[in-house]
């Protein structure tokens, strides 16, 4: 008996031991530095547009409603919301909030921020509040927002940082200097900020959520993708958010890598604009608004193969088929077997049926990182099968951005990124509304799918708008206006200090929330 | 008469001068492999093949294959056209606009001079390849607009080294023996001063190609360059750094060949230096 006891007491301390060596359970303390590819631009939600401004955002402030990892909408600022009438939308707010200066977030700072946004004095980079016809306070913690008309993507637009609520004295203590002064009541409070080099953010006791796990956050920017895989590697940094195409299979092993389906479609746009494209000024006519020609070229691209020579390992898991994630609730799985497949010969016979046996010159407007240089040189190998010269040209970003968008090119290797909700990605990439800088470079015009995705952004039913949008997803993948490439996955490499730090579909970094708070050995 | 035997007198130096052979033989093999590419590359330099990616060296592809599956050994023999043209080519425009605007200012000396000179100097004042870059920014890419962005920083070398030369030159009895017999002031450059000034600017014409290659081979590097795929060398280096832990090879062999042919001309250079330098002549 006494025998027993004492392999008990001794198997027992083992186990203290044990766990406290091995460190089950969060650690509080320590410093977590990540790596951004860029210095962020400013860290005022209103005025910020780039995802590192964003991510950084996201740690100082919250918002309203936001993505949960699982890319549902939950609660965030509000305990509850109601949508009483289709333009009327209640929100209650959690009435424990304090900003990092010690005042209690009110109803009145979300109205306050809400008409920064809508206010043409702002000078906002994108009036993301183009559907708020008012804004009020009920009470201290009530507010009501009224539509011009039905939206339903509404909850999904104030889930994005750029509308994270603000306290109205600081903007006015601070003027401009709040973009590099930023105060809100995110886990987070800003220390520093110098260019090109870090922004050190420490922890903010008075969270609602609760205490920050980490002490402090920096972010430094490292733009060379291979150095930052470098410093993950030799732990000089302990997240990175990007990997080179080809590392990925490497760094699965040696960087634990986690690969997430992310929500950025990469698609080669074919510029269908009647009179703009450099083809237009050499033939008198473009091409590309012949079905026939459209359908060539997605024929002829082995999309598939494609994939697997640039992201080695995962190239089938990140297929599209459409301009809608696949883990969307719209998501029509019908635009798979309406796929075109690759059939160089089908390809070359549509050609010749269509007028143009012997090809034509055209130009490919691509962006510079490394995946979408390789698929335009693929592309421009490709389209040489089927006689067509293509010459590839890669101007900095604000040059291709304007041309983009005025229609100066004739295919496109771009990418677009939104919130989960269907009308970020159909109506911006597929609505004649939105031709050039709106987000339809392809220059798409179709009077169907249009009037479908109006319905489908006004609807008030889920039903409803799935069936819109499935509709106007069936429409697309006939005209094949794109010819898709893939779901850029979201990355996130860590040190093996690092726990419970998971990449988020959005490519942001989740450190505190009700499910998460993330800490290092 | 003198010609002649200068040439005999320069040949002779510069093979007896291990260093200048060397860069000479270098320099040749890589002439002949740009004008005989078509015929000993083994396979179209631009030929896509994803199923052969990034293939270490091997009996099929002697240098391996690129992210693409092309043929590394194809690509640099069709990059030395690039390469040796760009040089060739970058170093005969700068030469010529030098050494015209070297020896107006000098011969002409005065306000031609000093407003010559001193844009001279404003275009000094930057570095090659930042001015190369500038060049480039406002041109567009383009094997033209590379030869360009390589030629002009190389302007003011050539038009100063003419200058100092033609200024001696001006002075000298025979030039004066000319202007007395009213000789016309082009037929002074043309025929007295510039082939007694020229023997430095072709030294360091010769030295100067190396510096272009680099230029534009950093330009390349740097995505300013030709427009892919066409094989340039800079650019090969540049698209192999994503791949330096697993593939060494897609940046070690170009950088080997930009080692290469700069470091020929630079022999050969220095060689030529050597034999044309009064100093040295016996």
């Amino acid at each position: 008996m006494r025998k027993w006891l004492k392999y008990f007491c001794t198997a027992t301390l083992l186990l203290v031991v044990l766990v406290s060596v091995s460190g089950l359970g969060a650690k509080v303390g320590g410093t977590l530095t990540i790596a951004l590819a860029k210095d962020p631009v400013t860290l005022d939600p209103t005025m910020a547009l780039d995802q590192y401004s964003m991510e950084i955002i996201d740690q100082v402030f919250d918002r309203l409603v936001r993505f949960d990892l699982d890319g549902d909408l939950v609660p965030s600022l509000v305990v509850s919301w109601e949508n009483p009438e289709p333009t009327r939308w209640v929100f209650w707010l959690r009435e424990d909030v304090t900003f990092h200066n010690g005042r209690t977030l009110t109803a009145e700072d979300v109205v306050w921020t809400m008409h920064r946004m809508m206010d043409p004095e702002t000078k906002a980079p994108r009036q993301r509040l183009y559907m708020v016809k008012e804004v009020r306070a009920v009470d201290e913690f009530t507010v009501e927002f009224v539509l011009n008309e039905s939206f339903a993507p509404f909850l999904a637009i104030l889930a994005n940082p750029g509308l994270s609520i603000i306290p109205k004295e600081e903007i006015e203590r601070l003027g401009d200097d709040f973009a590099r002064n930023p105060v809100g009541s995110g886990p987070f409070r800003f220390v520093s900020w110098i260019q090109d080099k870090e922004v050190v953010l420490d922890r903010f006791a008075d969270y609602w959520v609760a205490e920050p796990n980490l002490d402090k956050v920096i972010f430094r920017p490292i733009p060379e993708t291979s150095v930052a895989e470098m410093s993950v590697l030799t732990g000089d940094v302990d997240v990175i958010e990007d990997v080179l195409p080809d590392d990925v299979e490497y760094m699965k092993t040696a960087g634990n890598l986690q690969v997430m389906p992310g929500g950025g479609y990469y698609y080669v746009c074919i510029n269908m604009h009647p009179e703009r494209t450099s083809l237009y000024e050499k033939t008198g006519k473009n091409p590309f608004l012949d079905l026939r020609v459209r359908q060539a070229l997605n024929l002829a691209f082995d999309t598939d193969e494609v994939l697997n020579a640039v992201y080695p390992g995962i190239g089938d898991s990140i297929r599209a088929y459409g301009t809608l994630p696949p883990a969307s609730w719209a998501y029509n799985e019908v635009i798979e077997a309406l796929a075109p497949g690759y059939d160089l010969e089908r390809a070359k016979q549509l050609m010749a049926e269509a007028g143009y046996a012997d090809g034509f010159e055209c130009e490919i407007l691509a962006m510079s990182d490394a995946a979408r240089q390789a698929i335009a040189i693929i592309l421009q190998a490709t389209l040489k099968k089927l006689n067509i010269e293509a010459t590839i040209d890669s101007p900095e970003f604000g040059t291709l951005l304007q041309r983009a968008n005025d229609g100066d090119f004739d295919l496109g290797v771009f990418g677009w990124s939104g919130s989960p909700d269907p009308h970020d990605y159909l109506y911006w990439l597929l609505h004649s509304d939105n031709w050039g800088s709106g987000g339809n470079n392809a220059f798409y015009k179709n009077a169907p799918v249009d009037k479908l995705l109006d319905y489908g952004a006004t609807a008030s039913t889920l039903d409803e708008r799935k069936s819109y949008y499935e509709a106007a997803q069936v429409i697309v993948a006939v005209e094949l206006p794109h010819i898709a490439l893939y779901w850029k996955p979201e990355f996130l490499a860590k040190t093996s200090r690092v726990h419970d730090l998971q990449a988020h579909f959005q490519g942001w970094f989740t450190l505190v929330s009700p499910e998460v708070n993330v800490w290092v050995e | 008469m003198r010609k002649q035997s200068l040439i005999a007198e320069t040949l002779r130096k510069l093979c007896r001068n291990k260093g200048a052979m060397t860069g000479i033989v270098i320099i040749a093999m890589l002439l002949l492999t740009a004008m005989l590419a078509p015929i000993i590359a083994p396979s179209d330099p631009n030929a896509i093949d994803l199923g052969n990616r990034l293939l270490t060296p091997c009996a099929t592809h002697l240098f391996g294959t690129d992210q693409f599956g092309r043929d590394i050994l194809s690509r640099i023999i069709y990059g030395s056209q690039i390469s040796l043209a760009v040089g060739f080519s970058a170093v005969a425009v700068g030469l010529l606009l030098g050494v015209l605007i070297g020896s107006s200012a000098g011969y002409y000396g005065g306000i031609v001079d000093h407003f010559l000179m001193r844009t001279m100097d404003t275009l000094y004042a930057f570095p090659a390849v930042l001015l190369a870059l500038a060049i480039m920014g406002i041109l567009g890419q383009g094997l033209l607009n590379l030869v360009l962005a390589a030629a002009i920083p190389s302007i003011p070398g050539f038009a100063r080294v003419t200058r100092s030369t033609v200024l001696a030159q001006r002075e000298t009895v025979y030039v004066e023996a000319a202007r007395a017999y009213g000789a016309s002031s082009r037929r002074i450059v043309w025929k007295y001063v510039l082939p007694n000034s020229i023997a430095p600017v072709i030294v360091m014409g010769a030295l100067r190609i190396s510096t272009a290659i680099l230029v534009a081979s950093s330009l390349s590097f740097l995505g300013f360059g030709i427009q892919p795929p066409t094989p340039e060398w800079g650019a090969m280096l540049s698209a192999g750094r994503g791949f330096i832990v697993r593939a060494p090879h897609l940046s070690i062999i170009p950088g080997l060949f930009i080692m290469l042919v700069v470091l020929g001309f630079n022999l050969a250079g220095d060689g030529l230096r050597d034999a044309l330098d009064p100093r040295l002549r016996g």
